[in-house]
């Protein structure tokens, strides 16, 4: 019986829609993404460019002629998939481009969305995804109705992709010192290489949506490899997905990576789910292992195929021997380099320092000191409470001394005077992140308003003031 | 089965905190995302010539490829790997001591330079204001990531780096 189960489990045969929804969603991921480096391919694939291939991947030297004929096939393979001719050709032979142009630009075409991707390309061209939908299908309907079922396990493998995808994300997290302080989402929404849409920038500016947003994060993907298999909470399981991966689009420039997750989302829609949904239900007895192609129709449409490829990849070379933008077909002049004035270059050259402003991410003052933040109001303190003040360092930075001195109200109580009622110390290594310190408010401190101010200093510079944190002692 | 085996077996490499390195490593292993900057930052290459004069040789036009969320980054600004802007600047000197302007005023030392500020500066004017209570400076600094003198037939011996 539990034999039966697995075997079920992993070799059943099954309706071929979802797969083929993944090979459209697939391809046209793809094309977004590739469209927009194909007239930039000799600078990232060819030994014209800067290849910077990846380490311990095979030594690939393609001319700048060859690398635009194999980007295009790409691309035109690509296509193929989408509209689903020679399905399984196509999967294959894009899944071995993306991945060989991948390795080949280590630093912007290689990413993990790119090996994501390239997993499902190569498990997708075990499937009958071509079956419906597809220039196949029309093909196969000119002689029979009947549609190709597909088995069951590359789906399940893609499944265990995306668990393994969500687990080993986790798992990165949860090692990370500063992901449940909301740091690592702050500086990475904050990054303008990856980070920072309009939304994601508010989101960076609020430390409490920060923690709540990592700690929803890591519980997401922990527990939807879980709760996936249960049957009353896949639904709701794919609707947290999808949202999930919706608001990393909505806050973050992930590239791809968001509609990639989307897709690979598919791997748990079935069938059911597609009628569910009000689709258009297939007759099952209308589905069988396989429909043969006649002769004349395979030859028709692989000469067809062939006809289209060659005509792709033809325009595509033509089109970047006509622009050559790089000067790498018609052997034209070298770069002009500008010159730039001595003034600017011993600017750049000498290579000040920043600000030690610049080196101070965030102060935040408060009642309540918690795991790396402060909490409670920063502006109003009684008499016996200390106020607590944490500053996050932007790393890396020098080794610094802090100076912290406690102002206290002249005699009208609203100004403060110019005498230090506390002064405190610190020097923080370079290699801290994080710097906390309290002041009591002594019995014997009168009512008023009072400041600290917050200086950075380094061993024989003059200090430079970050901040000046005033707030009101009231009496109890 | 051989699938199924290899990515749970770098899942499991991955659990217990064994980086195995390489490229089937790299696409069976999802340690999305570890790092994040603290600085954003552009790079660029200048050489100065035996009369003092300076040229910027990187970026030029084999680095028109742009990404980042506001397209500005070309491929030497990404962090990733440092090699990448070395191995670049190697390529411009070559085409720039190819130059007419190189034969009588020959390149004498390479600096490969780094603009920076923290990533807090990314933010919009009114955010910024709204966080940090003052207007967002959005002040740069320089640094140098790399040098070195060239040699007589344009050879580099790069300064260890800090």
């Amino acid at each position: 019986m539990a034999a039966s189960s697995v075997t079920n489990f992993l070799f059943a045969v099954e309706s071929p829609r979802s797969y083929a929804l993944m090979r459209i969603g697939l391809a046209t991921v793809w094309l977004w993404e590739f469209f927009g480096k194909w007239p930039f391919a000799v600078e990232l694939y060819s030994v014209a460019g800067n290849v910077t291939r990846f380490p311990g991947f095979p030594e690939i030297t393609l001319s700048a002629s060859n690398t635009v004929m194999l980007h295009s096939l790409m691309l035109v393979s690509l296509v193929a998939v989408l509209i689903g001719w020679w399905t399984r050709l196509n999967l294959a032979l894009s899944g071995f481009l993306v991945l060989g142009f991948a390795f080949q630009d280590a630093i912007s075409t290689l990413t993990k969305y790119t090996a994501i991707s390239t997993h499902l390309l190569i498990l997708l061209a075990f499937t009958q995804s071509g079956a419906v939908w597809s220039v196949d299908a029309w093909f196969r309907r000119r002689h029979t109705s009947a549609v190709p079922l597909s088995p069951v396990w590359p789906r399940r493998l893609m499944q265990l992709l995306v668990c393994s995808v969500y687990w080993g994300a986790a798992i990165t997290k949860i090692r990370l010192p500063d992901f449940a302080t909301g740091d690592l989402l702050e500086f990475s929404l904050l990054d303008d290489a990856y980070g920072g849409t309009y939304f994601g920038h508010w989101i960076a500016t609020h430390p409490q949506l920060l923690i709540v947003g990592s700690l929803l994060t890591v519980v997401y993907e922990v527990l939807f490899p879980v709760l996936i298999w249960i049957p009353c909470m896949r639904r709701v399981m794919l609707c947290c997905g999808v949202l999930f991966h919706a608001s990393l689009w909505a806050t973050m420039h992930l590239e791809i990576f968001s509609p990639l997750m989307m897709v690979a989302l598919l791997a748990f829609v079935d069938e059911r789910d597609l009628r569910w949904w009000r689709w258009k239900r297939m007759d099952h007895a209308a589905w069988e292992w396989s429909a043969p192609r006649t002769l004349r129709v395979t030859a028709v449409s692989l000469v067809a195929y062939l006809i289209v490829v060659g005509s792709g990849v033809a325009w595509g070379f033509y089109w970047h021997k006509t622009h050559d933008r790089y000067g790498v077909f018609s052997g034209s002049e070298p770069s002009e380099f500008v010159e730039i004035s001595a003034d600017d270059a011993i600017t750049m050259i000498d290579a000040f320092e920043p600000d030690y402003a610049d080196y101070v991410h965030r102060v935040e003052v408060g009642h309540r000191l918690g795991h790396r933040h402060v909490f409670g109001d920063e502006t109003t303190f009684t008499i016996g409470e200390v106020v607590t003040i944490m500053v996050r360092f932007a790393q890396p930075h020098p080794q610094f001394i802090l100076d912290w001195k406690l102002v206290p109200p002249a005699d009208d109580g609203k100004t403060p005077d110019e005498t230090i009622a506390a002064h405190y110390s610190r020097q923080i290594d370079s290699t801290h992140a994080y710097s906390s310190i309290g002041f009591k408010m002594e019995d014997d401190f009168r009512p008023g308003r009072y400041l600290i101010r917050f200086t950075v200093r380094e061993q024989y510079t003059a200090p430079e003031l970050i901040r000046e944190i005033p707030f009101e002692l009231v009496p109890q | 089965m051989l699938y199924a085996t290899v990515t749970l077996w770098f899942f499991g490499r991955h659990a217990v905190g064994d980086a195995v390195g390489g490229p089937v490593a790299y696409l069976f292993t999802w340690d999305m995302f570890p790092n994040y900057p603290a600085w954003s930052a552009r790079r660029v290459a200048l050489v100065e010539t035996e009369s003092g004069r300076y040229f910027q040789i990187l970026p030029t036009r084999h680095e028109q490829f742009r990404r980042g969320s506001q397209r500005t980054h070309s491929r030497l600004d990404l962090p990733r790997n440092d090699n990448a802007l070395r191995q670049a600047a190697e390529v411009a000197l070559t085409e720039f001591r190819g130059l007419p302007i190189a034969v009588d005023d020959p390149p004498s030392y390479v600096f490969l330079i780094e603009q920076f500020w923290p990533v807090r500066f990314n933010l919009p004017d009114d955010l910024y204001e709204a966080a940090y209570n003052t207007e967002n400076p959005r002040r740069k600094s320089w640094r140098i990531v790399d040098e070195s003198a060239v040699g007589p037939n344009g050879e580099l011996e790069w300064l260890p780096r800090p």
